[in-house]
C-alpha cells in the first residue's frame, strides 16, 4: 500500500513537471496545429482556438501521431462528413474508437450545435484523451510491478523480486515513452494490455516442480487449470495490444518459445491446446485486420497493393501486409531505407535505448541466464533488428515500452549493487543469508563494471531526455 | 508536416524600394519590412494534377539568409516539393503583372499525396520567411534559450539533490 501511494505521487510529480514544460514552452516549430484545428472545426474566426488555456497549452499537445488520432475520433463522430485517407489506417481505431466512447459516455451526446459543436467537442476529446492515456499509463505502472514480481519470484526470493518490481514500475514512469505520454497517443493501450497478457500467462506458468522430500526442481509446464486464463485471457490481450500497434505481433513469440517448450518436453495435447491455439489466435487476428478487412474496404478499386495477390482464390493474401505498404509508400520504410546521412542525429537519439536493450540481452542470457526471461530476449533482438534496420529508428524511445526487459536490466543490477552493498556493511553471519551471499557473489562475478557504467549513463539520460523530449514535442519539433 | 529551404538574394539583386503596387495579383507576398520574420495561410485547392504556386518574398536584405517554412496539418493528405526561388526581372509580365524592379519570388510544387484522392481538396499552408542569424532561424530562439535554461535546471537539480541516486536507491 506505502508502495503504490509512493507511486501515485511520483507519477503525479512527473506528469505536473512534464505539463508544467508543456505551458511554459514559448513558441512551436511546425505551425500547422491552428491549420488542423481550422480545417476540422471551420472555426474560421478563431475564437476558441486562441483562447489562454487553448493557445497556450492544449494546442501545444497537437503534434506529430495526435494529430492522426485526434482527426479519427473527430472521425468516429461524423464519418460521412470526414474522409478517411489510408495512410491514416496506419494509426490505431482502436483507440479513437475507446476514446470516443468513453467521451460519449462521460458527457453524453452533444447538445449544442453549429460550428460551436464541431470547435468544442474538438477540446472536449483531447481532454478525455489526455487523462485516459494518462490514467492508463498509471495503471499500466501498477500492472507491470505485479508482471515483475511474476516474472522473477520464480528463481529469486520473494524480497527481491518485491524491490526488483518497485525500481521497474518507479523506472517505467520515467521511461523514454513518458515524453509522448503527454498526448493522445496509443501506445498505453498497447503495452496495458502486453503487461496483462503477459500476466495472465506468467500465471498459467509451472515452473518448479517439488518431490517427496521437499527439494524444487526449474521446469517448463502449464496449469491445466488455467487454459481460459492462457488461451483466451492472453490471446486476446495480445490481439488487442496487436491491433491497436501492430509492433505488438512480436508478443507472438511468448506462445512461439512455449510450443517449443512443450514440444522438447513432449507433452503434446498441451502445446497444441495451449500455445499453438493461442499462437493461431494471434495470427488469424493479424492477418484478419492486416489483409482481410483492409483489402475489402480498398480492393479491387485501389490497384496497386490489391493486385499483388499470392493465392488467387484467397485475394486478400497479398505479398505484403497493409500496414507493411502504407509504412513503405508514406513513411519510406524498408531495408536500410533510413540510413543516410540526414538521419545520423535520429540514430543518436535512439543510441542509448539500443546500447541498453543490447546490454540487457547479454545480461540476461550470458551472465545471469534464465530460461524465464528467453521468449522476452527473442522478442528484443527481433524487434530491435526491425527497428535498426528497417524503420525510423529513434521511435524506438516510445515503441519498445511493450518490453520491459531494460527496466528488469537496470532494477535487477541495482538491487544486486545494493544487497552487496549491504552484506559488505553489515557483519550478520545468518546461514541463510551467506548463502544468497555467496550465490550473489558467484553471479556477480561474471558481471563487469561496464553494466553499472551503461546503467548511470542511462540514467543520466533519462533524466535529461524525458523533459527534453517533453520540449520537442511541445514545441512541434523532432524527434517523432 | 513542414518542408524548409534556405534563400538569400543574389549578390548583384538591386537595392530599392517596394512601393507594392503592381495591380491585382492572385500570388501572394510576404514581406520583411521592419520585421524579421513573416508569415501568410495560403489556402490552395490540391488535386492529383500537380500545380506550381509562388509567393513573392519583398524587403529582403542582401547578405542575409532566410528560412522559408511550409506547414501543413497531416489531415491534408499533400506533399511540397521542388521548393526553388525566382527572380522576375523588370517590366516583364508575370501572372499578369508587371513591375519596375525585379521581383523575387518562392515557387513549390502541390500534389495531393494518398488515397483515394478528391478532385478539389482544399488545403491550407502555412509559409513563412524568417530571418537566419548565426545559423539559426530567429524564431527558434525563444526555444532554444528554453531548452538550454532546462538543461540548466536539471543539472542543477541533479547537483543539489543527487536525482540519479535516489532513483536508484528507490
Amino acid at each position: 500500500m506505502v508502495f503504490i501511494v509512493k507511486l501515485t505521487w511520483f507519477f503525479l510529480l512527473i506528469k505536473a513537471l512534464q505539463y508544467s514544460l508543456v505551458y511554459f514552452s514559448p513558441s512551436q516549430f511546425d505551425t500547422s496545429t491552428e491549420l488542423l484545428l481550422k480545417q476540422l472545426t471551420n472555426d474560421t474566426d478563431h475564437q476558441l482556438i486562441d483562447t489562454y488555456w487553448n493557445s497556450n497549452f492544449y494546442n501545444k499537445l497537437l503534434s506529430w501521431d495526435s494529430v492522426f488520432f485526434l482527426k479519427a475520433i473527430v472521425h468516429e463522430k461524423s464519418p460521412n462528413d470526414i474522409i478517411k485517407f489510408e495512410h491514416e489506417y496506419a494509426f490505431s481505431n482502436i483507440w479513437s474508437k475507446l476514446i470516443y466512447v468513453i467521451d460519449l459516455y462521460i458527457h453524453g451526446p452533444l447538445s449544442i450545435t453549429g460550428k460551436d459543436m464541431d470547435i468544442n467537442y474538438v477540446y472536449r476529446v483531447i481532454k478525455v484523451g489526455l487523462v485516459v492515456g494518462n490514467i492508463i499509463f498509471y495503471l499500466s505502472s501498477i500492472l507491470l510491478y505485479y508482471l515483475t514480481i511474476l516474472t522473477f519470484s520464480n528463481h529469486s526470493t520473494d524480497l527481491k523480486s518485491k524491490k526488483i518490481a518497485e525500481k521497474t514500475a518507479f523506472l517505467f514512469i520515467i521511461s523514454s515513452v513518458s515524453g509522448f505520454i503527454i498526448s493522445i497517443y496509443s501506445e498505453p493501450l498497447s503495452f496495458m494490455f502486453a503487461f496483462i497478457g503477459l500476466i495472465t500467462r506468467e500465471l498459467s506458468l509451472n515452473n518448479r516442480d517439488t518431490d517427496k522430500n521437499g527439494n524444487t526442481t526449474e521446469l517448463f509446464d502449464l496449469k491445466l487449470y488455467c487454459w481460459p486464463l492462457y488461451v483466451i485471457a492472453t490471446s486476446l490481450s495480445f490481439i488487442i495490444a496487436m491491433w491497436n500497434r501492430t509492433n505488438c505481433i512480436f508478443l507472438g513469440i511468448y506462445f512461439l518459445f512455449d510450443v517449443f517448450q512443450l514440444l522438447y518436453s513432449r507433452k503434446f495435447y498441451k502445446m497444441i491446446f495451449f500455445p499453438l491455439l493461442s499462437g493461431i489466435l494471434l495470427f488469424t487476428a493479424f492477418i484478419y485486420k492486416e489483409y482481410y478487412v483492409a483489402y475489402y474496404q480498398f480492393c479491387p478499386e485501389r490497384g496497386e497493393w490489391c493486385t499483388t495477390s499470392i493465392i488467387d482464390k484467397v485475394p486478400f493474401l497479398t505479398k505484403q501486409s497493409f500496414y507493411n505498404f502504407i509504412q513503405t509508400k508514406y513513411w519510406n520504410i524498408g531495408f536500410l531505407n533510413y540510413w543516410t546521412l540526414n538521419n545520423i542525429p535520429n540514430f543518436l537519439f535512439a543510441l542509448p535505448n539500443i546500447i541498453i536493450l543490447i546490454t540487457a540481452t547479454i545480461y540476461f542470457t550470458k551472465k545471469y541466464p534464465t530460461r524465464h526471461i528467453t521468449p522476452t530476449i527473442w522478442i528484443t533482438r527481433c524487434f530491435l533488428l526491425v527497428l535498426i534496420f528497417f524503420a525510423h529508428v529513434q521511435i524506438i524511445n516510445r515503441v519498445f515500452s511493450f518490453i520491459p526487459i531494460h527496466l528488469w536490466f537496470i532494477s535487477d543490477k541495482l538491487y544486486r549493487n545494493e544487497y552487496l552493498m549491504f552484506t559488505k556493511k553489515t557483519d550478520v553471519c545468518h546461514e541463510k543469508l551467506e548463502v544468497e551471499r555467496d550465490g550473489i557473489k558467484n553471479m556477480n562475478r561474471f558481471t563487469s563494471d561496464s553494466d553499472d557504467k551503461i546503467i548511470k549513463f542511462y540514467l543520466y539520460w533519462l533524466l535529461f531526455w524525458v523533459p527534453l523530449q517533453t520540449i520537442f514535442f511541445a514545441s512541434f519539433l523532432p524527434p517523432a | 508536416n513542414t518542408e524548409t529551404f534556405l534563400v538569400s538574394l543574389p549578390a548583384d539583386y538591386p537595392i530599392f524600394k517596394y512601393v507594392g503596387d503592381v495591380g491585382a495579383h492572385d500570388y501572394h507576398v510576404l514581406s520583411l519590412n521592419n520585421t524579421n520574420n513573416d508569415k501568410i495561410t495560403i489556402n490552395p485547392i490540391v488535386s492529383a494534377r500537380t500545380v506550381t504556386h509562388y509567393i513573392e518574398l519583398q524587403s529582403l536584405k542582401k547578405f542575409e539568409s532566410y528560412m522559408v517554412k511550409t506547414c501543413w496539418s497531416a489531415v491534408s493528405p499533400i506533399s511540397i516539393h521542388n521548393m526553388d526561388t525566382m527572380i522576375v526581372p523588370p517590366l516583364q509580365d508575370f501572372m499578369g503583372t508587371t513591375s519596375e524592379h525585379p521581383r523575387f519570388f518562392i515557387a513549390f510544387d502541390i500534389t495531393q499525396d494518398s488515397y483515394p484522392t478528391i478532385d478539389m481538396l482544399e488545403s491550407l499552408i502555412n509559409v513563412s520567411v524568417t530571418n537566419v542569424k548565426l545559423g539559426i532561424p530567429v524564431d527558434l530562439y525563444s526555444t532554444i534559450i528554453y531548452i538550454l535554461f532546462t538543461c540548466g535546471f536539471v543539472f542543477a537539480l541533479e547537483r543539489y539533490l543527487n536525482l540519479v541516486a535516489r532513483i536508484t536507491t528507490i
